[in-house]
């Protein structure tokens, strides 16, 4: 069992915030993804969570024990590093007996468990090599191994996959992925590859500049992000954005922008602007009459991925992707219409990025949807 | 209506707040108190020999030089004020002292720091091979103790068929007593000093060398940089560290470990004490004069002009070393 | 009819020569070894010398001729104007006691500063420099008469105690662990080990060969260090340094008998330099980079 909280952990780096006022709750047997660019605080809330770190300010609670000040050798967890941080100096059976023998477990027991997950993630023949006479793989084997032979309930993992090369990163997410169904532990794992994140995690936490963006399942984060930032930070392109304004005219709200119109769903709003956000995968080339939002734009450029193309549109002063399966039929310099559908647009508040919902005007305000805050007509 | 939505869906139910078990907190705070004095005690067996042997000794020099003592413990120190500092300004022997100091400082810079960095840089680039064999031979001269230096330079600069005579005799010059003549016997003495020091700073100014690494002359010479530019704009200012490095030594360490040696077993500070620096007029001050006051005091005005020079090029030096961290 | 795409292999076009190294400078790399052969016999002919002279028959010592036959009476005398057994006996006492000490406490200050964030940092590591601002002349009146007060006046005990740590180990030291992975530090903590047992599980274990390099390198500097023995132990058996220096300081000095003592007394270090030459050197040129 171990389920980890965390309350408002907060921690600098003289002027640096690395985390800003972090609460999350990772319940057991979870596989939490930390996502979010470099620098963002990934690793150092890792290293809270590790005990590696102390927070200046909030606590880290595990089932119910305050762990906040606790050492590591306490607290049941084992990490997996980028690095891998194998010992050099040691063979790989003692790389993995390393915990054991800090924890002064019987020799009996030891060989038993090494030999176990040797066994188990094809170690058997390595084991009387050194780090340094092991493949990239293979390290990352090991540092695997050194964590599964302690039985933890926690594995911590920054990056582990990133020193791997696409094939093996491949083959060994999958490995992962088998790895936590199989085992009754918890999982936190640091990634910057949103594929990685989103074929991983049970939720994906979203962090940047240290402070979290955005907590959910893969497809909350990917089909409804909360913010600006989190629609940028997902998906191969994007999420296209551009700005609009929101009016109603008999009774229907309409966007409009320099390159894009659309008729939304009935109701009334005030004028005010808005960002209009579409997934380049949700834009369909323009036909006669379709409902929704149409983007008047021209190709610029049209890049080859192999299954899909994307052709780079520009659309007044933004840019917009379109991504669909190749060909798509686009040639740069040509005039296109695009075209999704109001279900597909994502709206968000220009001032504070964060996404908006639309609430039918008859729904009073004690019967908003779970997850709404407030009203800002 | 739009409305905004709650980032976070972490299920997170913040209300509840943090387990209030004491216990617990108890054992993270005694850990707590571990990891803030574990530090200290890996440094506790440095800093108290420093303390020791350094510092508190320094405290008692200063202390002492504000007494008159004759180093006997049954004699009691009575305290004179400033008197034992108007003594050591009015010493005779400081000034020369002093100048003999300057002149040894002069030489170890010319052969420590001046000439080596020269050769360094003019040999420069040779095969590894050829360099692992000169390095294995300008190194040996670090393994030669001072004594052992003065030693052997004794014999070369002895007056009757010494070498340096016999062979300064072939080209005419007319044999002397290099030791025991007052205008030869300082330059001697920084010959043999620099003979232990030269061919290491070689060896240190040539690593720097190689360190600074052929891509920034590659990217000076795309740049369109001549020789000289190359000299000035990219040896110079990469290899200041190494050379800082070296003139601290070669300057303040080098006088005190080296040449104190070499005059106590050669010269004993003469002859009519023209190889006595401020190093050995302190020492023989101490234990000859048996002056105690007198002596302390020397030393307190030596230390604070030795920090004077010293703090500078190890402020430097310190600031140095951060960049290449 | 089916056609065989062409192999892209094929295709290629034939690999660049490789570039010339930059040759064509015949005559200044010969200057550059001109220059450093020069240097080299002015280095190596005080030695050469050295070694000559403690063979040659006493009455000939100052003759240059070449070649002679080897006279073995100049080392006799060394042998038995110098109490060797004692002076070799202390000085290797002092010399192991004194490096390892400075090894030792130099490692853990190192450690401290480098793995630790603490109050006071900056301050402690002044300390440890500002003891380079100190020159030893300064506080040899002080130092005498609190050995003194120890009741450790002429003996080796008292010569080693003092030198007991090195600015020099915990500098070079410092710099050496600040190149240490920490990510290896951070997992030995997670897997459960205190600060002390990394330390001599996976910090020494990993720096052996600099830790060995270093170690030489105080062994060498304690083996002729001759300041403190001078205060402390100023008697013709302490240590080699000062026994020799005895024999130096008498106005008409035996010059044979110096010369080979003098070259006995070198003898350990340039046996320990023939073995581990390279290791030794580039510890000494490492210790130089800043
Ligand atoms: N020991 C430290 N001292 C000072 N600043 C630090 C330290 N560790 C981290 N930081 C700063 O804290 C911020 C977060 O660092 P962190 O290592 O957690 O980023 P990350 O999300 O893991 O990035 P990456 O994906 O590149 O590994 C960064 O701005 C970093 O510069
Ligand atoms: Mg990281």
């Amino acid at each position: 069992m171990a389920r980890i909280r965390l309350h408002h952990i907060t921690k600098a780096y003289g002027d640096t915030v690395a985390l800003d006022d972090i609460s999350l709750d990772v319940a057991h047997g979870e596989l939490l993804v930390l996502l979010g660019p470099s620098g963002c605080g990934k690793s150092t809330l890792l290293r809270v969570m590790a005990g590696l770190i102390h927070p200046d300010r909030g606590g880290v609670e595990v089932d119910g024990r305050d762990v906040t000040t606790l050492p590591p050798r306490q607290r049941n967890t084992a990490m997996v590093f980028q690095s891998y941080a194998l010992y050099p100096h040691l063979s790989v059976r003692r790389n993995l007996g390393f915990g054991l023998r800090a924890h002064r477990r019987p020799r009996t027991e030891i060989e038993e468990k090494v030999a176990d997950v040797a066994a188990r993630l094809g170690l058997d023949r390595l084991l009387d090599r050194r780090p340094r006479e092991l493949s990239g793989g293979q390290r990352q084997r090991v540092a695997l191994g050194r964590a599964m032979v302690r039985d933890p309930a926690v594995f911590l993992m920054d990056e582990p996959l990133s020193n791997l090369d696409a094939q093996l990163r491949t083959a060994t997410r999958m490995e992962l992925a088998a790895l936590h169904r199989s085992l009754d532990a918890t999982f936190v794992y640091v990634t910057h590859d949103q594929v990685e994140a989103m074929t991983l995690g049970t939720r994906i936490a979203v962090l940047d500049g240290g402070r979290l963006q955005q907590v959910g399942t893969p497809a909350q984060i990917y089909d409804e992000p909360a913010n600006v930032f989190v629609a940028r930070f997902l998906g191969a392109p994007p999420m296209n954005l551009l700005p609009a304004v929101a009016s109603s005219r008999d009774r229907r709200v309409l966007l409009e922008g320099a390159a894009l119109s659309a008729v939304l769903w009935e109701g009334e709003v005030a004028e005010r602007a808005v960002t209009v956000g579409v997934r380049p995968e949700r834009l369909r080339i323009g036909g006669a009459g379709a409902a929704g939002a149409r983007f008047r734009s021209r190709v610029v450029a049209v890049e080859n991925l192999g299954n899909d193309e994307v052709a780079i549109c520009q659309a007044a002063e933004e840019r917009i992707c379109v991504r669909g399966p190749r060909p798509l039929g686009l040639r740069a310099g040509e005039n296109v219409e695009l075209v999704a559908s109001v279900d597909d647009l994502r709206l968000f508040d220009p001032a504070s990025g964060r996404r908006m919902v639309w609430v039918p005007d008859a729904c009073d305000n004690h019967k908003l949807p779970a997850g709404t805050v407030h009203d800002v007509r | 209506m739009f409305v905004e939505v709650e980032p976070l869906r972490g299920d997170l139910d913040t209300s509840v707040p943090i387990s209030d078990d004491r216990s617990a907190l108890r054992a993270g705070r005694r850990h707590r108190l571990t990891a803030v004095a574990t530090p200290y005690m890996y440094l506790a067996p440095a800093l108290i020999c420093f303390a020791l042997w350094v510092y508190w000794p320094l405290a008692q020099t200063f202390r002492l030089s504000f007494v008159r003592w004759n180093l006997l413990p049954t004699t009691p120190s009575v305290g004179v004020g400033l008197a034992n500092y108007r003594h050591v300004l009015r010493l005779p022997q400081l000034q020369q002292a002093a100048e003999t100091t300057g002149l040894y400082m002069v030489g170890l810079l010319a052969l420590g720091v001046v000439l080596p960095a020269l050769i360094a840089v003019v040999t420069q680039g040779l095969g590894s091979r050829a360099q692992a064999f000169y390095r294995s031979v300008l190194f040996l001269p670090v393994l030669i103790s001072p004594v052992v230096a003065a030693t052997l330079w004794s014999f070369l600069f002895a007056p009757n068929g010494g070498a340096v005579n016999s062979i300064l005799g072939n080209v005419g010059v007319s044999p002397r007593n290099w030791l025991f003549d007052p205008t030869t016997a300082p330059l001697s003495l920084i010959v043999i000093a620099g003979w232990k020091v030269l061919g290491a700073s070689i060896l240190i100014v040539s690593a720097g060398l190689v360190n600074i690494g052929p891509e920034y002359y590659e990217a000076a010479a795309l740049d369109g940089a001549g020789r000289l530019r190359r000299f000035t704009e990219i040896t110079v200012p990469l290899l200041s560290p190494t050379l800082l490095f070296l003139l601290t030594t070669a300057v303040l360490v080098a006088e005190g470990q080296i040449m104190f040696p070499l005059i106590d077993t050669l010269t004993s500070g003469g002859p009519s004490r023209a190889t006595t620096d401020i190093y050995y007029l302190l020492y023989s001050l101490g234990f000859t004069s048996f002056d105690v006051g007198l002596a302390s005091a020397a030393a307190v005005v030596f230390f604070v002009a030795f920090a004077a020079t010293a703090v500078p090029c190890l402020g430097l030096l310190e600031r140095f070393s951060r960049y290449q961290d | 009819m089916f056609q065989v795409t062409p192999d892209p292999r094929t295709d290629s076009a034939n690999p660049p020569p490789p570039p010339r190294r930059g040759g064509g400078r015949r005559d200044t790399t010969i200057a550059r070894h001109a220059v450093l052969i020069a240097v080299g016999l002015l280095v190596v002919a005080p030695l050469v010398w050295l070694i000559l002279a403690m063979f040659r028959a006493p009455r000939t010592l100052f003759s240059e001729s070449l070649p002679f036959k080897p006279h073995l009476a100049n080392l006799a005398h060394a042998l038995s104007e110098l109490p060797w057994s004692q002076l070799l006996l202390h000085t290797v006492t002092m010399a192991i006691g004194v490096s390892l000490g400075q090894l030792l406490s130099g490692l853990l200050a190192a450690y401290a500063f480098s793995c630790w964030q603490f109050r006071g940092q900056r301050l402690l590591m002044l300390v440890v420099i500002g003891t380079w601002l100190v020159p030893f002349q300064v506080t040899i009146l002080p130092n005498y008469v609190l050995l003194s007060k120890l009741g450790l006046l002429n003996s080796v005990a008292g010569v080693i105690v003092p030198q007991l740590s090195s600015t020099f180990a915990v500098l070079l030291l410092r710099q050496h662990l600040k190149n240490f992975p920490s990510e290896l530090i951070e997992a030995a903590r997670i897997d459960g080990l205190s600060s002390w047992s990394i330390l001599w599980r996976v910090v020494v274990p990993n720096l052996g060969p600099s830790l060995a390099a270093l170690e030489i390198l105080l062994f060498i500097g304690a083996w002729n260090e001759y300041l403190w023995p001078l205060i402390v132990y100023r008697s013709p058996d302490s240590v080699l340094q000062v026994g020799i220096s005895h024999l130096l300081s008498v106005t008409d000095p035996d010059y044979g008998a110096l010369l080979a003592a003098a070259g006995l007394a070198t003898l350990p270090l340039l046996v320990l330099y023939l073995i581990l030459q390279r290791r030794i050197v580039d510890a000494f040129v490492r210790s130089g980079l800043r």
